[in-house]
């Protein structure tokens, strides 16, 4: 053996040691299940287990799906991924279902629905166990296959010789493991603790196992997926086979076939619904296998596609990837992981083998063993030992599927049974979901469906690949049967699609769907099927129970009943697991110390027990055996139909759960009648035992005292004849039961007592018997000793001797007068009864459908109502609840109803106090609140308390008291409402404690609101005033009229009443001016409250006058201030204009002195020059010589000597003028300026106005003429430069009051004084000033002129120095007439005081 | 209960737990994982189906834990010891 591999022995101990585990983690599970604790995660280990459904094709099978079409494997796991979002919707309804019927596999599910039917179980069993078979195989084939990879086996035949039973004994390890812990309970419904925790390590370790690899492969042989991929894309060959060819055609609809084929299978598959409904112990496990599962095969999927890829590139042959999860890690990796990647292919497939075997099992054994043993096919001590028998259905699976794999090895059918399982679980979807879904489907449409789905799978898909494996020929396949080739299977009507699989699964879900769809709609169903229907569509709902009386006139001994109970167990049960499931039926149904049992509770007791025995042999199975077992006698089952007859009239319930109630009562009735045939085989055979006694009485006379003897202690009647029907013996019944002796009925025949109208019936009866040798049976009368004539249903039997002679008849007879009599009361009840439902139901139907027009009504409301609407039954469970409760307490209908409301809507502390109620409320003694509104808190789903107002309303719904409640949410109304009291508290302390008097007046005038600060400013407090008139009591007669009227102006309009101050009269007297802002209060449109705030004015007022006092002074005060601080300004500038007019002068005064100076010298000089000239004049002549004589001459006359002499004299005169007139003007500008005279001093105003009158003359000479017109002035003590000033002032504004457009102005100065005054006056011919502008002239910044001509200031300034004078300026003007200024300054200066 | 103690009130979603929006999600679901989406992403080759059809699926594996947890508050009371659900645990 290449050493490379390992050893067989080393693997063997792995795999035992590996099984140790298992069998150590289930006995550990089962260990605490015993104990009654739940296994650590037990919702983990749910979930876990679902990952049965990777078995070995998955495990290896993907890998090499993956490199043979690319990303095609993943469909396998999406499909349930995708309806595990749907899982809570069907897998729980499943559960439910599972629950309530005790169903033992997927077949149950068919059969409890489909009619309980027993051929129907047996049909889905023999065509499972056609597909299981091979796929069975295939995990063995998986298992041993990977054996021999890993150790090599196969590949030195040398070596084989120790270890040739090797398969046989990992195989046996396999069926033994089963065994151990899937066949450990026979009732299905215990949970399978042990199982479900190996299933659970087991998809541990494959998890484990193919992601190590994975692992490994991608980052220890590869660098990783992109690495992988980019090597794809690289080699055209792999790329082709991994990526263009899986994508052509119509890969996409292989794609789909597959999607939809896992997705039905991981609800269909027998073993997956095995793990996922029956092994459901808690469904919300079911909330952790949503994603868990789906995660797990995210997981083990990821590295399918990298190791695929990995083996094609590292040159492994497409034909052997499915074993890559092993050679890659054995040839590349380390012996650890190749032993790992072992054991994760040894679990997926262990796994799947325990669990297919089992459910395999369990249905073999409840659909074929038991019907068969039923049949008497079997024998009837089978029937007690299912586990022994399904044990050994387990080892014949295994080694069925162990030949079948060592048979097809690596055959097509083999390779491809996985896929072709899937389709044959498919077909199971249509009627599935159907059963679930639609009500109307019925057992007749689940034949047509499953059987038309199953033959298409056989024909188009089974047929073929058995074929393809080298079982008959193949022709057919290519050419279609008899050469139709539109019967060729794989393309069935033409259709090719591709592949066999999407042809498979149109055409048989086709078919099955057509058929189940049809046969339900043509045929009708079973009333009990109805129900149960019925019961599938509505799982959710709570389940109908047979209510009834406990007074109906039914008594049944429950101990005849558990002893009938026991016996059924027992037949199918070993002893301690009957005795255990007794003990189970009772604790659920029967009360402590009940000795009888009415009715219902019988009905429920044997329902119970029926659902009990389900969950061992089926359904279908159950439900025969419990009505073959579980009977009542005659007059308990007359009892039982009266009772149920009578409350069946009394019942006020829905049509559908009448008709639930009629299928019960029909359900008694097959009962009673299948008591009825039993009585009378038991009668027959009673007569094959008089027959065969009569006979051996013929034959053997000697015996006959012995016979009658028998005979005679017969409960029946029975009598014998001789040929001539003479000579009669007659038993004691007989003779009892007519009265006669028996000698006389000796001598006058056996038809001496029958009814004249029968005895003719009853000679040719015995011929008829004779000529037919054989026994014949009629219903004759026969009289009674008390003279009534009764029905006897009478048998003759024709006794012949060896030799053939007839020796006569052997009669025997049977009261049936009570039995006909029941059947005709039983006949007339049903008919009673029938009419009687007739009745009802039409009046039901009327009613119903005026109910339903309500209740859709009330409905509507209910629905549409903002209120929440919850009803409670008796039990205090809720059996309504609207949307708006929905939403008010975050609780969806289907979650709502039938929990108990205390438990979820009512907060702890309250629910004693409500159940405490609430009993008393179903006693008959309401409480408070029935029919009041009341506050309460409810719980929201989150916790939190809501308030809200509960009416509480009553009322009789089947027979049984309901509490109807309407909740109003009033958090917010009970928050506005603290909110208003909250706001009405701090608008009173705001009333009472504000700083301002507050009065509320009615519409009589009454005060009704008088606040602290009212109290505080009148002295009265509120109770004095409160109620009083405010007119009368507080405002002064003067002012009531007024007050009256606006008070009744405001009562009548409604009309706020404006501002208004006015006194009232306080507790001392005394009156205060009170403010008032007042506002009219309306209700329902009429005024309603006057509501003041007042303000004491009173103070304020008088500040206010003080105030306006002070303003006008202050006012007057800045007046004068203003005036001084522009005089002071105008001062300063002339100051400042003086002192530059000054300084200028000066500095003019000293070159104009030495100018002056020096032009006299000049003078002077000039005039001895031109003397000189003159003497040289008159002595020219004596100039001889000519030349000179004549130079001279030009010279002189180049020069004009003569001009120049006259010319020079008149240029120094002017020369002097002009030094004279700069000399004026500086001594002008001195004058003007009185630099040197800030005091008080006498000055001549003349002088003052000639000079000020130089130095604007530029301003004036153009524009006016000047008439002076100067009086006699004495000197006047002023300051004059600032009276030069105001004359300037004057001028200029004289000057410019004129108007250009009329030429040259007029200007008159005059002057002159009188007495102590002295007046300078400035006329002109300007404009004039209009009135307005004449009272504004002094104003500060006053002016007419354009903006930039003038300050302002000029007048203003002028009218404070003549006033600093204590003079004054008149003022005579009009428009267009000029005006004229006259300054009058006293002659004398004043100092202020005297002034004063 | 006065205004002050009131709570904010978390809601879960509540449509995650309605049955007929569950089917509606397993339809999405379908379609996400089937024609033509597939299609669409195998046009780009290998990577890309396998890219696409594990993001998808991650995707559904998170929205059925979300499912799981809205689910988990209304589901039915744990059964008893005995291995089997109380049949009186029935809702509607």
């Amino acid at each position: 053996m290449d050493e490379r591999y390992f050893s067989p022995f080393w693997v063997l101990v792995a795999i035992v040691v590996y099984i140790a585990v298992l069998l150590a983690a289930g006995s550990w599970a089962e260990r605490r299940a015993l104990s009654g604790r739940q296994g650590a995660g037990s919702g983990w280990v749910y979930a876990l287990s679902l990952t049965v459904y990777c078995t070995s094709w998955t495990y290896f099978g993907s890998v090499g799906s993956a490199a043979n079409s690319g990303m095609l494997y993943a469909t396998v796991y999406l499909g349930p991924t995708v309806v595990m979002l749907a899982s809570w919707e069907i897998v729980r309804r499943m559960i439910r279902l599972r629950q309530r019927y005790r169903f033992s596999s997927v077949v149950d599910l068919l059969t409890q629905r489909y009619g309980q039917s027993v051929s129907m179980g047996a049909f889905i069993t023999l065509i499972l166990l056609l597909g299981m078979v091979p796929y069975i195989g295939l995990q063995v084939r998986a298992l041993l296959e990977s054996f021999t990879v890993i150790t090599g086996l196969r590949h030195d035949a040398a070596e084989v010789g120790p270890w040739h039973f090797t398969d046989e004994a990992i195989v046996f390890l396999i069926g033994v493991l089963t065994v151990l812990f899937g066949l450990r309970r026979v009732d299905t419904r215990e949970r399978q603790h042990g199982m479900l925790m190996v299933l659970a390590v087991e998809a541990v370790v494959k998890l484990v196992a193919f992601v190590a690899v994975g692992v490994f492969v991608t980052w220890g042989v590869f660098d990783g997926f992109g690495d992988l991929f980019a090597r794809i894309q690289a080699d055209p060959a792999l790329h082709r086979g991994l990526v263009d060819t899986p994508l052509s055609g119509n890969a996409y609809l292989t794609w789909m076939t597959y999607l939809v084929l896992s997705m039905a299978a991981i609800i269909f598959l027998p073993r997956m619904f095995h793990v996922m409904v029956v092994g459901n112990h808690d469904e919300r496990h079911l909330l952790t296998a949503m994603w868990v599962f789906p995660l797990y095969l995210l997981l083990i999927s990821l590295f399918v596609l990298p190791i695929a890829v990995g083996g094609l590139l590292l040159g492994y042959p497409l034909s052997s990837a499915d074993w890559l999860v092993i050679r890659l890690p054995f040839d590349r990796g380390g012996p650890a992981l190749a032993l790992l990647a072992y054991l994760g292919g040894f679990s997926a497939a262990v796994g799947m083998v325990m669990v297919a075997c089992t459910t395999m099992a369990i249905m073999f054994s409840n659909h074929i063993v038991l019907p068969l043993i039923d049949r008497g096919v079997i024998g009837e001590r089978l029937r007690g030992k299912l586990r022994p028998i399904r044990s050994g259905v387990v080892f014949l699976l295994l080694a069925a599927a162990y030949r079948f794999q060592e048979g097809l090895a690596n055959s097509y059918l083999l390779i491809q049974m996985g896929l072709i399982s899937f389709a044959a679980v498919l077909q199971f979807a249509p009627a599935g979901i159907g059963a679930l879904y639609w009500s109307r489907g019925n057992s007749s449409g689940a034949w047509w469906g499953l059987s038309l789905g199953w033959a298409t799978w056989a024909y188009t898909l089974f047929l073929p690949a058995v074929v393809r494996s080298g079982v008959g020929g193949a022709e057919w396949l290519e050419n279609g049967p008899w050469g139709l080739a539109f019967l060729r299977p794989e393309m069935l009507f033409g259709l090719d699609l591709g592949s066999p699989y999407p042809n498979t699964v149109f055409w048989s879900l086709l078919f099955n769907v057509s058929g189940y769809l049809i046969g339900s709609l043509l045929s009708g169903q079973r009333s009990d099927e109805a129900a149960v229907a019925h019961a599938y569509t509505h799982a959710f709902g709570k389940q109908q129970t047979a209510e009834g009386d406990a007074e109906g006139q039914l008594q049944v001994s429950y101990a005849t009943v558990r002893e009938q109970i026991h016996g059924l167990f027992s037949r199918y049960l070993p002893a301690d697991e009957a005795a255990l499931a007794i003990a189970r039926v009772q604790r659920d149904v029967v009360a402590d110390g009940e000795t009888s049992l009415s009715g219902p509770a019988y009905l429920e007791l044997t329902a119970h027990a029926e659902r009990t025995l389900a969950g061992t042999i089926g359904a279908a199975m159950a439900r025969k055996a419990a009505s073959e077992a579980l009977r009542l006698s005659e007059a308990e089952t007359v009892a039982l139909q009266t009772t149920m007859a009578e409350q069946l009239a009394k019942l006020k319930i829905t049509p559908q759960q009448l008709r639930e109630q009629v299928d019960y009562f029909r359900s008694l009735q097959a009962m009673s009648q299948t008591y009825a045939r039993a009585m009378e085989e038991k009668v027959a055979a009673l007569e094959d035992a008089v027959r065969e006694r009569a006979l051996a009485d013929a034959s053997r006379r000697e015996s006959e005292q012995r016979f009658r003897s028998l005979a005679d202690s017969a409960p029946v009647m029975i009598w014998m004849t001789s040929s001539a029907y003479g000579d009669c013996y007659y038993n004691r019944a007989w003779t009892a039961f007519t009265g006669a002796s028996a000698d006389h009925q000796a001598r006058d025949g056996w038809t001496l007592g029958i009814h004249p109208d029968d005895r003719a019936d009853a000679l040719a009866l015995a011929e008829e018997a004779r000529e037919r040798r054989t026994g014949v049976e009629k219903l004759l009368r026969l009289r009674r000793a008390d003279g009534e004539y009764r029905h006897l249903r009478v048998h003759i039997l024709p006794r012949h001797a060896a030799d053939g002679t007839f020796l006569g008849i052997v009669g025997s007879a049977v009261d049936v007068s009570d039995l006909l009599a029941a059947e005709q009361t039983l006949r007339r009840s049903n008919e009673e009864l029938e009419t009687l439902i007739g009745e009802r139901t039409r009046e039901l139907q009327q009613s119903y459908a005026d109910l339903q027009e309500r209740e859709q009504t009330i409905r509507t409301i209910t629905d549409s109502a903002q209120d929440a609407v919850v009803m409670v039954d008796d039990a205090g469970l809720v059996s309504y609840w609207n949307p708006a409760a929905e939403r008010m307490f975050g609780w969806t209908k289907g979650e709502a109803l039938g929990q108990p409301l205390s438990e979820f809507l009512l907060p702890e502390r309250f629910r004693a106090a409500h159940l405490r109620a609430y009993e008393g409320f179903q006693r008959g003694t309401p409480g408070k609140i029935l029919g009041r509104t009341a506050e309460m808190l409810a719980l929201h789903r989150s916790g939190a308390e809501i308030p809200v107002d509960l009416s509480l309303s009553a009322t009789m719904l089947h027979g049984k008291l309901h509490a109807i409640g309407l909740l109003r949410d009033i958090t917010e109304r009970q928050r506005a409402a603290s909110a208003l009291r909250r706001e009405k508290a701090w608008s009173e302390d705001i009333i009472r404690s504000a700083p301002t008097m507050i009065l509320g007046l009615g519409r009589s005038g009454e005060i009704v609101v008088f606040n602290d600060y009212a109290e505080q400013l009148s002295g009265y407090v509120r109770d004095e005033v409160i109620g009083k008139r405010w007119i009368d009591l507080f405002i002064p007669p003067a002012d009531r009229d007024e007050i009256a009227a606006i008070i009744e102006h405001a009562v009548r309009t409604g009309a706020v009443v404006p501002f208004k101050e006015h006194r009232i009269v306080i507790r001392d007297g005394s009156e205060r001016l009170i403010g008032w802002r007042s506002q009219v209060m309306h209700e329902d449109g009429e005024t309603k409250l006057i509501l003041s705030f007042g303000v004491d004015v009173t103070e304020h007022r008088r500040a206010e006058k003080d105030l306006q006092r002070n303003y006008q002074e202050l006012k007057l005060l800045n007046q004068r201030l203003e005036e001084a601080q522009n005089q002071l300004l105008q001062s300063e500038k002339m100051a400042s204009i003086g002192q530059l007019a000054a300084g200028v002068a000066h500095e003019i005064n000293n070159p104009v002195g030495f100018v002056s100076s020096n032009l006299q010298t000049l003078k002077t000089y000039s005039k001895e020059m031109l003397e000189l000239i003159a003497a040289y004049q008159a002595a020219e002549a004596l100039i001889s010589d000519r030349d000179t004589l004549a130079a001279i001459r030009d010279l002189r006359q180049s020069f004009d000597i003569e001009f120049l002499q006259e010319d020079l004299p008149a240029l120094i005169r002017e020369s002097e003028e002009g030094l004279l007139r700069v000399r004026n003007i500086v001594q002008d500008l001195k004058e003007f300026s009185h630099v040197s005279e800030s005091e008080w001093q006498a000055a001549d105003l003349n002088a003052g106005l000639d000079s000020t009158l130089n130095v604007v003359w530029n301003e004036v000479k153009y524009k006016a003429r000047v008439d002076k017109h100067y009086g006699e002035i004495p000197p006047v003590e002023c300051l004059a430069a600032q009276l030069n000033q105001v004359f300037m002032n004057l001028i200029v504004n004289a000057v410019q009051a004129l108007d250009e457009s009329k030429g040259m102005g007029t200007i008159t100065l005059s002057t002159g004084h009188q007495d102590e005054w002295a007046w300078v006056e400035v006329k002109d011919s300007g404009r004039g000033m209009s009135e307005d502008v004449k009272r504004r002239i002094f104003e500060p910044f006053f002016t007419t002129k354009p903006i930039g001509k003038g300050t302002g200031l000029g007048m203003s300034v002028s009218y404070s120095i003549v006033h600093k004078h204590h003079g004054r300026i008149e003022v005579d003007s009009a428009p267009g007439h000029g005006s004229r200024f006259r300054v009058w300054v006293p002659v004398k200066h004043r100092a202020a005081d005297e002034m004063e | 209960m006065t205004t002050e103690q009131t709570q904010i009130i978390t809601r879960k979603p509540r449509r995650l737990t309605d049955p007929l929006f569950q089917l509606a999600l397993a339809w999405v679901s379908a379609v996400l994982v089937g024609w033509p989406l597939i299609q669409i992403a195998g046009a780009h080759g290998t990577l890309a189906v396998f890219v696409y059809v594990f993001v998808v699926w991650s995707g559904l594996v998170v929205v059925l834990l979300a499912v799981s947890r809205s689910l988990q508050g209304s589901a039915p009371p744990k059964s008893s010891n005995d291995g089997r659900t109380s049949e009186r645990t029935g809702e509607h």
